[in-house]
């Protein structure tokens, strides 16, 4: 076997890692950025072996996605409690890596560099675990404040990879972890009219927010305050307007924005 | 927990730092301040280039053979050709083989 990394993954990107997986609490923001490029590096990195070749992307689709994704989601929709209850499923699930690909051959005591994909995957499988908890979290309360909406079956692998999570009012919209909306949004910018996420705001506060197009927010209701990034968390639940250049964004938290969907679902049954 | 890399460490050490890691990992999403969020989000939007799509070439007995290098391409590529919309690119070797860069 023989494992190629890219030249660009440098000490710098191992050093953040090794941090990252042992406190990320404890990164600076520039840290961050360089834990995310090390990442999408290791994306292209190889693996050869005398049945063929791939990149670790490639290589976790076909040992991790493809086999425990939707037996994952599965069980991730058999739970009642999906926020108490998750956790124990995403590291019993995250927990099977190692033995799998300890069997496949791809994780090898005694080849370091093997640990480097063995981390990789066990980096990806977590934020897609958490990603989709966190999705079916927002489904069900969606669904339990009566907000009429489409969403697409997670269970159908072709469905899962549809453009948009959910459409409400005719709005196309993703519930994304933070990790996931960033990388969505270096790769393929944001196609959707809003996003659900959540923020972490220190300590165990996480605060669930929507970040919208200023279309998507003119049909719910249109009125903001401006504000600089730097002010979003104190003017918070208002609905704050975010430019930087060209791209301009609405963000307001989560509940705010669920209320103002329903009095315009509730006027538009009315109206009919 | 050691401030050693992940590349000083035996592999019992490391097997110590990934159970830990998917632990912590299993009960919240990445501590990413929100300010951090924030200014990394507007990053990637402000200089994001509308897309990119990547192939991966191999010469295999003296003709080049491009794959996609992720799965889920909007492109069709077929041996050395990429087909897109009306288009289609074919990429040839200069005197049939790889030249130095």
């Amino acid at each position: 076997m023989r494992i190629v990394i890219p030249g660009a993954f440098t000490a710098r990107h191992q050093d953040v890692l090794t941090r990252y997986l042992a406190d990320d609490r404890l990164l600076r923001s520039a840290e961050w950025q360089l834990l995310y490029q090390g990442i999408d590096i290791l994306d292209a990195a190889r693996v050869q072996t005398d049945v063929g070749t791939g990149t670790f992307r490639q290589l976790y689709h076909r040992h991790i996605d493809a086999c425990s994704a939707t037996s994952y989601l599965e069980r991730l929709l058999a739970l009642e409690d999906i926020k108490a209850q998750s956790p124990a499923l995403i590291a019993e699930f995250a927990r099977r890596i190692a033995p799998h690909l300890q069997q496949a051959g791809l994780f090898l005591p005694d080849v370091p560099l093997t640990w480097l994909f063995y981390t990789y995957c066990v980096y990806w499988w977590q934020n897609f675990a958490r990603g989709y908890a966190f999705e079916v979290q927002i489904v069900r309360d969606l669904r339990a404040s009566g907000v009429e909406f489409y969403s697409h079956d997670i269970r159908d692998p072709v469905e899962r990879r549809s453009a948009a999570d959910m459409v409400v009012l005719n709005l196309t919209g993703d519930v994304k972890t933070s990790t996931y909306f960033l990388r969505l949004a270096s790769s393929r910018g944001l196609p959707n009219d809003f996003y659900v996420t959540r923020l972490w705001t220190g300590g165990q506060r996480r605060l669930l927010v929507v970040f919208q197009k200023p279309a998507a927010w003119e049909k719910i209701d249109g009125d903001t305050v401006e504000g600089r990034l730097s002010d979003l968390l104190r003017l918070l639940p208002r609905p704050v307007k975010l430019r930087q250049d060209d791209v301009v964004l609405i963000v307001i938290d989560y509940a705010t924005w669920k209320r103002r969907v329903l009095q315009v679902q509730w006027k538009e049954q009315d109206d009919e | 927990m050691s401030e050693k890399q992940w590349t000083e460490m035996d592999y019992a050490e490391f097997q110590e730092l990934m159970d830990a890691y998917i632990a912590h990992s299993s009960q919240q999403d990445d501590a990413i301040p929100a300010p951090t969020f924030l200014e990394l989000l507007f990053d990637a939007l402000l200089q994001r280039v509308p897309n990119v799509i990547r192939l991966e070439g191999q010469v295999i007995n003296g003709e080049l053979v491009l794959a996609p290098a992720e799965e889920d391409t909007p492109v069709q590529v077929r041996g050395n050709q990429i087909l897109l919309g009306d288009w289609r690119v074919i990429v040839t070797l200069r005197n049939g083989e790889l030249q130095p860069a």
